[in-house]
């Protein structure tokens, strides 16, 4: 125990400011928890906290006033390590507490108390008593020394000179109003740091708890009492039954109306068509009323989309990377394999998640229609839209399809695990309710599987999901597919014009794909980059598709639009934007502009054009919640483009330091700033704004900007790059990477016989994501570099570009017979085992071959391969009969492998354990013989005793 | 409180000058424990309000002359020095005197 103390007075803090002071503890890393009384006037300045007799600096972070509660962010310099509690809100009548604290009188360097727990007070605080509370303590960590674990935060005192106890913060409240600190405190407890988790398993009443409940409140026996309660339930639709803890009863809820308005309805009504139309003719038919009738289709019918699983811990050491696992999934397949448990579904704009996240609520719902029994309701929520809590927008959904509930019924059905959430567009979630978001998916975690979909490194956050799936960009072929899906025989036309250079920048997501394909249908050719692929849209739109629009009203659109765009980058804080505004404010903008250019009767136009707008334009009206009526852009992507081109026109009228302020610096401003600078004419211009981003912004952007330019004003921002000052070979190859450009490519093309092979690596792995077809010969050479990550680096690449000429090279590479056959062998070998086929193969490959000439390290990666192939036994075969002659490898790592292998392995381990004494093989040998279920291979196969011994005889090395 | 004598603690107390002193308070009780100078504000205020108080009959009758004494005690009430008024100078650590004369009239 006197352990434990040890560890709580490492994690306390004494928090000071301005002649005052209180007490504050670690509860992660950089995080420290004190009273919100003790920190109150700090304001923005930032506090001294003395942790063992250094200074640090820290800041408020959060402010909870109505709990008492303050959460710090503080400096750590590199040597400083400190402990963190373990937080555990349980906590009863006459529990021993411990704390320590910094009293105003006695020792400055803190004094222990020890106190006697009163219990629970009715809102949640704790009580205790038999021990003196001095100023001074307050935020104090309450030690629960029976559970080893902090139960509370300590706030007042019964009356400070006497030993009448006082009282505090439980941990429950604590992390109800900071859910975050919950997977903070696991990832530290659990992987960081086990040092306090490990005193809390000494604890006799320790043994029978269960460790990983983080988070006090005691989720899994909670959950596992529901499942029992409803297991054996298996009709769905008429179901009543009472929840015992909200004491509210359901009324039968009969889901079938709602279910069938889901899969009549327009919006998803495509899936239908797509899962039915069997035949060609079938789809074509529904091709030529795409084109024809409806514009506003949605594009990705013809698609299937995949995506990948994406470990959030993404930075780790090169080494390690190339043993990160990852895998390809169909989208909806990925979806469906994690849905039982919180999925963060991530994808660039136009990425196709809405139209995921919609195919599946269409498919959810037909199954549940169909089968009845145990599949969860789905629900579509689009985060864009909140106004209050997630639980209105449900009963919103709901309603819209014909179902009523109350909120508490609402309630109710998410405790008991009834629905399956589809939570779309966090990242447009409005600031406001993030927290809100945060507490409700913390509430339901146990119960209510989600699905929440996100842009790529938004803001927003990721609400702690640990589980990723990433969208991915569409291959040639899926291109190809869905390009002759949509235009047919003119789609190998536009096909071929795509070859090349242009095509991967539109490759990239569905929408745009569609775009093109639409501009291409209407004018015959390609556009040169991104910002004039809108501009043409735009204009398509403006001029043929909407012709029997008014044509005073068509002139002024693109204007409208523009204004409209950039107002509504524009919110309260200025790092806010909004999707969304309301009519009203959109008129008065509209009037406002008009009014500007000397036009009479502007609120008149205004208000005509405006409705011209919603009724054939790239905007839509959505009805609030509260029955406002806003307006919106039909698409993210759209309004940025018309917020680009706003800004285009004000480019030359900004000084430096404001388009630094209030643009580049900004999240939001990123894509437009992209956008436009696709269409800046000026050479001066383009530059000054790439390099005010690099210079004086963030190296990222700048590199991102120096690949956005027009093509030919990109040798200039690449150089750009090159004559950073101060910067290490492999930082500029990796900002060369992030640009994108195909001027970079002669700069990274000399770094690939860089002395240092880190370089030539991080070179290759560039040159593969820009433009790879241009380096195949390079890739060709560093297969033959007698290096395994180059030459790795290199079988990646070629197998990324998937073309026949890559995989001749690969094929003749890999059979000149030297160390690096080998070594591409296994580099494709395990590439293939995660799922990536691009390539054909003249031969096999015989995986054993190559551990013959491996080096030790090799086969130390080699082996981490085959475990996690697990049941290859021909492999583990081979792979033992190298790895006896190399004697440095892990015993312990063998054997745990050879437990998979089949029975034919055990003669010659029960001759090595004889000769050798090799004692850890005789665990190894009884449990291969226990999952053979014989004792004897010869006996079991008849084998005559010659032959076995034949066949196992160790290779020389 | 069957105390044989009521226990006494001192307090630092920032005065409007900004000088800091101690002060002896009798009663505590509940408080938020974090550790600053207490502000004398609020019992200058009190002081303020009682005399006041007393000052408005004496203002009405207008006695010729008319004198006033109360003890007080200095208390931490829910983290705030206040001022409690006893009676019997005895058990009072500060005394207040008022004392009014009329002027002669005119």
């Amino acid at each position: 125990m006197s352990q434990l103390e040890d560890l709580l007075q490492q994690c306390t803090v004494k928090v000071t400011l301005r002649g005052g002071w209180g007490t504050g503890f670690f509860v992660a890393p950089k995080m420290i928890l004190t009273c919100a009384h003790v920190v109150r006037s700090a304001g923005d300045r930032p506090i001294e906290v003395w942790w063992q007799q250094r200074e640090l600096k820290a800041t408020v972070e959060q402010l909870v006033e109505a709990h008492d509660l303050a959460l710090l962010r503080v400096t750590l310099p590199k040597d400083v390590n400190p402990a963190c509690v373990y937080l555990d809100a349980e906590v009863r009548s006459r529990d021993p507490l411990y704390l320590f604290g910094y009293p105003d009188e006695g020792d400055r360097q803190g004094e222990p108390r020890t106190f006697n727990c009163d219990g629970v007070t009715g809102s949640g605080g704790i009580l205790f008593n038999l021990g003196q509370v001095r100023p001074g303590m307050s935020g104090s960590a309450l030690l629960n020394q029976r559970t080893g674990k902090v139960c509370g935060m300590v706030k007042f005192t019964r009356d400070r000179s006497i030993d009448l106890g006082g009282g505090g913060i439980s941990t429950d409240v604590i992390l109800a109003q900071f859910p975050q600190l919950r997977e903070l405190q696991q990832q530290f407890h659990e992987s960081d740091d086990r040092r306090w988790s490990d005193l809390v398993a000494q604890l006799p009443e320790a043994q029978g708890m269960n460790q990983t409940n983080f988070g006090g409140k005691n989720y899994q026996t909670q959950t596992g009492a529901n499942n029992t309660n409803y297991i054996g339930e298996t009709h769905i639709y008429n179901y009543s039954s009472s929840s015992p803890d909200a004491g509210i009863s359901v009324r039968a809820i009969d889901f079938q109306p709602y279910l069938e308005s889901i899969l009549n309805h327009e919006d998803y009504r495509e899936w239908q068509e797509v899962y039915t139309s069997t035949t060609v003719e079938d789809r074509k038919r529904l091709c030529e009323e795409n084109l024809a009738k409806s514009p506003q289709r949605k594009f990705s019918c013809h698609l299937k989309l995949r995506l990948e699983t994406v470990k959030l811990s993404e930075l780790q050491e090169e080494i390690t990377e190339r043993q990160e696992q990852i895998e390809q999934l169909d989208v909806l397949a990925g979806l469906r394999k994690y849905a039982s448990d919180h999925v963060l579904l991530i994808g660039k704009p136009g990425s196709g998640k809405s139209t995921s996240l919609e195919w599946l609520l269409w498919e959810e719902a037909d199954q549940v229609l169909k089968q009845a029994a145990n599949v969860k309701i789905p629900v579509l929520v689009k985060l864009r839209r909140c106004t209050g809590t997630i639980e209105v927008l449900i009963q919103d959904f709901c309603r819209s399809h014909q179902l009523p509930l109350t909120i508490a019924e609402i309630e109710t059905l998410l405790d008991q695990g009834k629905l399956l959430l589809l939570l779309d567009g966090l990242n447009e979630l409005p600031e406001a309710f993030r927290t809100n978001m945060a507490n409700f998916r913390d509430r339901y975690r146990a119960s209510t599987p989600m699905i929440v979909s996100t842009r790529e490194l938004s803001i927003g956050g990721n609400l702690n999901i640990a589980k990723t799936l990433k969208m991915l960009p569409l291959t040639e072929s899926q291109m190809r597919e869905f390009v002759q899906g949509y235009l047919r025989q003119e789609g190998n036309r536009l096909f071929q014009q795509l070859k090349g250079d242009r095509l991967r920048k539109f490759a990239e997501t569905p929408l745009l794909l569609w775009m093109l394909c639409r501009v291409f249908a209407q004018n015959d050719r390609v556009p040169a980059n991104l910002g004039l692929a809108f501009r043409e849209f735009a204009q398509l739109y403006d001029t043929d598709i909407q012709q029997d629009a008014a044509a005073d009203s068509r002139e002024q659109w693109p204007k409208l639009l523009r204004h409209l765009a950039f107002a509504l980058m524009h919110d309260r804080k200025p790092t806010d934007f909004r999707l969304s505004m309301s009519r009203e404010e959109a008129v008065d903008l509209l009037t406002a502009c008009l009014q500007q250019e000397g036009r009479a009767n502007a609120r008149d136009c205004a208000e005509r054009w405006l409705k011209d707008l919603l009724s054939y334009h790239l905007i839509q009206s959505v009805i609030q919640p509260n029955f406002e009526e806003h307006i919106e852009f039909r698409h993210q992507l759209i309004q940025e483009y018309y917020a680009a081109e706003y800004l285009l026109r004000i480019l030359p009228t900004l000084r430096d330091e404001q388009l630094k302020r209030d643009y580049l610096n900004h999240l939001k401003w990123t894509e437009p700033v992209a956008l436009m600078l696709a269409m800046v004419e000026e050479e001066a211009q383009a530059l000054r704004v790439v390099k005010l981003a690099m210079n004086n912004v963030d190296l990222i952007l700048g590199a991102r900007l120096a690949g956005e330019v027009r093509q030919e004003f990109q040798s200039l921002t690449v150089k750009a790059i090159l004559e950073l000052n101060d910067l290490k070979t492999i930082v500029k190859i990796k900002l060369l990477e992030l640009s994108k450009s195909a001027s970079a490519i002669p700069a990274l093309q000399l770094n690939v016989n860089h002395s240092n092979t880190y370089v030539c690596q991080s070179a290759l792995k560039a040159l593969a994501s820009i433009y790879p077809d241009r380096s195949i010969n390079i890739f060709e050479k560093a297969l033959y570099v007698d290096d395994f990550l180059i030459c790795q680096e290199a079988v990646k690449a070629l197998l990324k570009l998937s073309s026949n000429e890559a995989s001749e090279i690969l094929n003749r590479a890999r059979n000149t017979n030297n160390l690096n056959g080998n070594r591409i062998n296994s580099a494709i070998y395990s590439m293939q085992s995660q799922g990536n086929k691009g390539i054909f193969l003249d031969t096999p490959i015989n995986v054993a071959d190559w551990y013959k000439f491996a080096k030790l390290n090799e086969v130390h990666y080699a082996t981490n391969q085959i475990e996690q192939q697990s049941d290859n036994s021909k492999s583990i075969n081979n792979l033992f009969r190298i790895l006896s002659t190399k004697t440095a490898l892990s015993p312990v790592k063998l054997t745990s492998m050879l437990e998979k292998s089949d029975g034919s392995l055990l003669p010659y381990l029960i001759t090595l354990l004889k000769q050798r004494s090799a004692v850890h093989l005789a665990h190894t040998i009884s449990v291969i013989q226990n999952h053979c279920k014989y004792y004897n291979y010869e006996i079991a196969h008849n084998l005559p005793q010659d032959r076995i011994d034949r066949q196992h005889q160790p290779i020389a090395p | 409180m069957t105390f044989a004598e009521s226990r006494r603690n001192t307090v630092p107390v920032q005065l409007p000058n900004g000088a800091i002193v101690k002060f002896e308070v009798t009663q505590t009780g509940r408080e938020d424990v974090s550790f600053d100078p207490k502000q004398f504000q609020p019992v200058a205020d009190a002081i303020e309000g009682v005399v006041q108080m007393i000052a408005e009959p004496l203002n009405k009758v207008r006695p010729k002359k008319a004198s006033v004494k109360f003890g007080m005690e200095l208390a931490i009430e829910s983290g705030q020095l206040s001022a409690v008024i006893v009676k019997g100078s005895g058990k009072a650590n500060r005394e207040i005197m008022l004392e009014w004369e009329r002027s002669a009239e005119p």
